[in-house]
Formats: C-alpha cells, sequence, structure tokens
C-alpha cells in the first residue's frame, strides 16, 4: 500500500493548489534556472516543502536527487550536523547544474548555534548552494537569516481549495464523501492538507462511503465545535453539561494534550472574552498544563478548570 | 549584481562619516584591538574589509562557529591552536600587516573568554570582533574585554540605503520605479542585506514585495503596544525561553514608568506567574512557551489604560543575571 501523502503530492506547478502568486514567482525562477536563498513561511501542509520540492524538480530534471537535500526536524540538526554533512553537501560542486539547494524543512526547530553557523555557510557558499527555510513562523529564524532570504509567504487554503483536494483524492481512490464530512475535513485539518489526506486514507481503510461520523471518529481528533460548546456552557455556569461534554470527548480517545491546545486556541481567539479575564483564564490554563505534564490526573484537571470556568461571569 | 568595492569611501553611515572617523582615530592613537557592535546589515564587515583594503592589510575572517570540536580537539582548543598558528605565521612568513574579523565575540565568550586575551599575542594584527548583541556588556565579561575598543554601529536611515540602491541601480543599468526603489528602502527597516536582497528578487523575477523583517529593536514598538494596551493574545510568539526571558526583564523594568498603584501590583503579579513559567520551561517544556507569549503580550497589555508613548530605558541586566542566589 503506497502512503496517499506522496502519491498525491504534486509533481509540477500546475498541480499545486492554491498559492497562485507564489508559484508563478517560483516558475520564472525555474525558467531562468535561477534561485536565492528562501524563506517558505506559513502554517503546515499548505504547500512549502512540495513547492520546494516541484522547483528542485523543474530546474534539474532527472538529477534533481543529486542536487537537492531535505532535511526536516527528525534529522539530527545540532550545530555539529551542520558543521559536517550541511558543509560537506554545500561546498561540493552540483552536478549538471548551476548550484545545489538544500531545503530545511520545518526550520523553526533550529537551534540558534545552528542559524548562526548557517548564516555564514549561506554566505561563504553562495556560489555552490542556495538554502531554502521552510517555517511556520518567520519570526523563528534569526535577523541574520532573514535578510539574506527571499520570503515568500503562503496563504492558509480556502474551503473551495480544500474541497478541490478531497474531490482529487475521492477521484483517485474512488471515495464517496459527504458534503458534511467535507466541512468536517476542513475544520479538524485547519486547511493542512498533509494531515487531511492521512485522515482521509485511514479512514478510508474502514469505509469507502465518508461520512461526518467518520471523519471524527477515524481521525482519533477532537470534536472542535463539541469542545467549543463545552467552553461556552460552562462561561455561562452551566458545569454540569459542560465537564459532561468534556468527559465524552474523553472518551473518545482523544489525548490529553490535543485538548488542551484546543482549549487554548478557542480562550485566546475567542472575541467576545474581555482582554483581562482572558488573561486571568489563560493562567489558570497555563497551571492546568504545567499540572498535568507532571503527570496530574487528566479527568480532575479539566473538571478544577471548567469549575473555574464556570465561576465567571461573562 | 555588483556591489560597490569594500574602500572607506564607499562605506555608508548615517550621519558624516561618524563611525568610520572614530575607528580611524583609534586606529591611529595605536589601538589595534576592536569590537564593532552593531545590528545586521549595518556594515560591520564592509568597513573591516574597507579598511584593510585601503591600508593594504591582508584580511583574515574567521567564523568561529563553523569551528567543529573533533574526537581528540574542543572547540576551544581548536581556536587557541589557530590562534597560536596565526601567530607563527604572522611573524615568520610576512611582514605585512593583517586585519584578522572573528564572528563573533559572543560565540568566543560563550565557548572560552581567554581567546581575547590569547589573541592579542597573534603579531602585526589588528583584530577586530564582531558582535551583534548587547551580550558583550555585561558585567561578568567586562574584563576579558577590556583591552577592546567597541565601535557602535546603527541601524541605517532610509535615505541612506536608497542612495546607496540607486547606486547599484546605476551600476547595474537596473530599471525600477522610484516608488518601489522607495518601500524598498523603508521596509528594510534599516538593514542594508534585507534591501540588496530585495532588489536582487526584482531584478530576477521582475516584481517584488519589499518584504518587513523581524527585528529585535522591535522591542520599543512592542513595549509601547503593549503598554498602550494594543498587545493581542496571540499576535507574537516567543520561540526560546531566552527570548522569552530577555522580553519579560524589559517588561520589568519599565513597568513601574507606566502602571501605578493597583494595576502595578496586578501586571506584576502577571509577571511573577510568567517568570515561574519561564523557570519550568527548563525542563523541555516547551508547551508552556505559548502560554507566556499571550500573558505577556495581551495578558499585560490588557491591564493597560491608554496610549502612552515613552521611551525606555534598556534595563540593568546585572540586576537581573549578575546577582548570585
Amino acid at each position: 500500500m503506497s502512503l496517499w501523502i506522496e502519491k498525491y503530492r504534486p509533481n509540477s506547478f500546475d498541480e499545486i493548489i492554491g498559492q497562485k502568486d507564489i508559484v508563478e514567482k517560483l516558475k520564472v525562477m525555474a525558467s531562468k534556472k535561477e534561485v536565492q536563498h528562501m524563506i517558505l513561511s506559513g502554517p503546515p501542509g499548505v504547500g512549502k516543502t512540495t513547492s520546494a520540492i516541484t522547483l528542485a524538480k523543474a530546474i534539474y530534471g532527472d538529477t534533481w536527487n543529486e542536487n537537492f537535500i531535505e532535511l526536516n526536524a527528525s534529522d539530527d540538526r545540532k550545530l555539529s550536523v551542520i558543521q559536517g554533512k550541511v558543509k560537506e553537501f554545500a561546498r561540493s560542486k552540483p552536478i549538471d547544474a548551476p548550484f545545489k539547494m538544500i531545503l530545511f524543512d520545518e526550520a523553526d526547530s533550529l537551534t540558534q548555534e545552528a542559524q548562526q553557523a548557517l548564516r555564514r555557510m549561506m554566505e561563504e557558499y553562495s556560489q555552490t548552494c542556495r538554502f531554502i527555510f521552510s517555517v511556520n513562523f518567520q519570526s523563528n529564524l534569526i535577523e541574520a537569516i532573514q535578510s539574506r532570504c527571499a520570503i515568500f509567504r503562503f496563504q492558509p487554503l480556502t474551503k473551495e481549495d480544500v474541497y478541490k483536494f478531497i474531490d482529487r483524492i475521492s477521484k483517485g481512490e474512488g471515495l464517496e464523501v459527504t458534503n458534511e464530512a467535507k466541512e468536517a475535513l476542513y475544520t479538524i485539518s485547519k486547511g493542512d492538507l498533509r494531515s487531511l489526506t492521512n485522515i482521509l486514507q485511514s479512514i478510508s481503510n474502514v469505509t469507502k462511503k465518508i461520512g461526518k461520523e467518520d471523519v471524527y471518529k477515524g481521525s482519533g481528533l477532537i470534536n472542535v465545535q463539541k469542545l467549543k460548546e463545552a467552553v461556552k456552557d460552562a462561561m455561562d455556569g452551566d458545569y454540569k453539561t459542560a465537564s459532561e461534554k468534556v468527559e465524552s470527548i474523553l472518551n473518545e480517545g482523544v489525548s490529553i494534550k490535543e485538548i488542551m491546545n484546543n482549549l487554548f486556541n478557542i480562550i485566546i481567539y475567542d472575541e467576545k472574552i474581555e482582554p483581562k479575564i482572558k488573561a486571568y483564564i489563560i493562567e489558570k490554563l497555563a497551571e492546568t498544563d504545567f499540572r498535568l505534564i507532571e503527570g496530574a490526573t487528566p479527568i480532575i484537571q479539566l473538571q478544577a478548570f471548567i469549575a473555574f470556568l464556570s465561576t465567571i461571569k461573562k | 549584481m555588483e556591489y560597490p568595492k569594500p574602500s572607506l569611501k564607499n562605506f555608508i553611515e548615517n550621519y558624516d562619516h561618524s563611525i568610520r572617523n572614530k575607528f580611524l582615530s583609534y586606529f591611529e592613537k595605536g589601538v589595534n584591538r576592536f569590537i564593532f557592535n552593531g545590528p545586521n546589515g549595518s556594515g560591520k564587515t564592509f568597513l573591516a574589509k574597507a579598511f584593510a583594503n585601503d591600508y593594504d592589510f591582508s584580511f583574515e575572517d574567521i567564523n568561529l562557529y563553523l569551528i567543529a570540536e573533533t574526537e581528540t580537539e574542543s572547540v576551544a582548543d581548536r581556536i587557541n591552536n589557530l590562534i597560536e598558528r596565526m601567530s607563527e605565521n604572522g611573524s615568520l612568513f610576512s611582514s605585512q600587516k593583517k586585519v584578522i574579523f572573528v564572528e563573533s565575540a559572543e560565540k568566543a565568550l560563550r565557548t572560552s573568554p581567554l581567546i581575547f586575551s590569547k589573541l592579542s599575542k597573534v603579531k602585526n594584527a589588528i583584530i577586530i570582533f564582531e558582535s551583534e548583541s548587547g551580550d558583550i556588556f555585561r558585567s561578568e565579561y567586562r574584563h576579558f574585554i577590556s583591552d577592546y575598543q567597541i565601535i557602535n554601529f546603527y541601524r541605517l536611515n532610509s535615505q541612506v540605503i536608497e542612495d546607496f540602491l540607486i547606486k547599484v541601480c546605476e551600476t547595474n543599468e537596473i530599471k525600477i520605479s522610484k516608488s518601489l526603489l522607495d518601500k524598498i528602502a523603508i521596509n528594510s527597516r534599516g538593514s542594508l542585506s534585507s534591501a540588496l536582497t530585495d532588489l536582487e528578487t526584482y531584478v530576477l523575477i521582475g516584481d517584488v514585495e519589499p518584504q518587513k523583517r523581524d527585528q529585535e529593536e522591535d522591542i520599543f514598538s512592542t513595549l509601547n503596544r503593549i503598554f498602550s494596551g494594543e498587545g493581542g493574545f496571540s499576535d507574537i510568539f516567543l520561540s526560546t525561553d531566552q527570548a522569552a526571558k530577555i522580553f519579560e526583564i524589559w517588561i520589568s523594568d519599565n513597568l513601574p514608568s507606566v502602571f501605578k498603584g493597583k494595576d502595578l501590583y496586578s501586571a506584576y503579579d502577571l509577571l511573577s506567574y510568567i517568570d515561574i513559567l519561564i523557570k519550568r520551561i527548563h525542563a523541555q517544556n516547551w508547551e508552556l512557551l505559548k502560554y507566556i507569549s499571550a500573558l505577556s503580550f495581551g495578558g499585560i497589555s490588557s491591564m493597560a489604560h491608554g496610549k502612552v508613548k515613552l521611551t525606555y530605558r534598556a534595563p540593568d541586566w546585572k540586576l537581573y543575571y549578575g546577582l548570585k542566589q
């Protein structure tokens, strides 16, 4: 069984979904065979890595594997690796090409020291190698790297884009996906095509006819809508209803980490909560999270937090 | 693209050669140990190279970050050996003076501060350390670098940058509209390398959206935003515990000049909680960073009472770092 995430990764610029402006610019680079150091920034799964790989394929053709390497977060990226492996690659001559390319996927996690070393290499080996950084937050790179890179900001994908992609996979794999299920897929993947593809593939092992419930069950991910309602109930003073909802979410096998992350996002982006109160809630949430990290019992911590929420008058 | 060659004549700065002349006058007085301190893209490397070129000294560049430890030698040992070799070479084979440009002072201080004094043994050399942060001003380092003259560099104003860009465009016959050049110069926020990168993008693609890049000095405008009540809970993400700590110190040091009475207490109460969260990160609990970010920006901001515009003072770092517990 092949991984869909590789099977449906675009091979040419025209197959990339969304990001029209950026794709046009990359096409120009490919046709001129000239590339700057670049930062590709944006949320996960919107085409950053895919764009870099597509650019490499367009420039190098068959030799793309020899002139392009990708280092992702699972690779060791301590300073010593940068000084060894990366330096070795960057300084050696490209094969039948004007320069090589190296992609740092998820570069947010590069240490400061590693970035300092890289910044020197970008200058020293600019004749033989181009450095591309894929990040979620541009601010996680030091200023010296930012200033030497052209910056491309990838936009979150629209609902239409995501639906288009779901249709592409459904057609290829013979799936039937209801509109409600599409909506649910869009919500839980937050426009991240990588996680969406993985979710779809795992659901398809169970059923080819996919409805909304299949999506939530199959994804092992959280029903954000339900959690939002729980927060609202709690803040309306209804502890009982709120805690029942939270308990049922826990029972669906969602990890506590996932719940905490979502609680944080729900509260941060809730425009209705007055800022001072919001700060107070986040303080409590941070404390709850810390206690969980220390090994406290999830259900007790969550109940305590919900109880706290239900004492707050809006 | 071709850029103006490093020469003292081509070195650009905000005020009438003040940095250049300060440096040269120290050199004429016999000083040959320097630290060039200033932000990225403010001309530190350029001035060092220009100086070497114009005085006909050889130029050597050492990147301490690129020196890796081996199985038999630590980083500090390798650096020391390198320095020793250099001092021998200098006296044996050549009488030509050289400029040794060492990147960076911070790395040297962290690896082994003795590098500064050992380097002084190198004969016939002007030694310049490059530095981009305020670390060199920390008290515990002071005596290691006391022999070194610090030269400060500053962000360039946008007019100086634009003039330079115009020169580059003329040399390379680049056609670009005045308004786009303006925008590149302004958005570069005083970093010449940012501006040149954007100009290169324009040449390559035929179009460019001039980028604003994140800078450390934005601390001032960020503080103003927070103390004016305009900081949002999801505005900024502090990416390391060190960044969080530094930010916390800036807030702490300036709070009393903005908040009064009960607000001051609430803000410090929140800050003291942020403080313990930062401490908890040390055990690799990176999850906590998001709370720290939200609370230091949105949380403190929620206690503000309206627009302020203050000139903030730099914190007394010694107070926060220097005291042993």
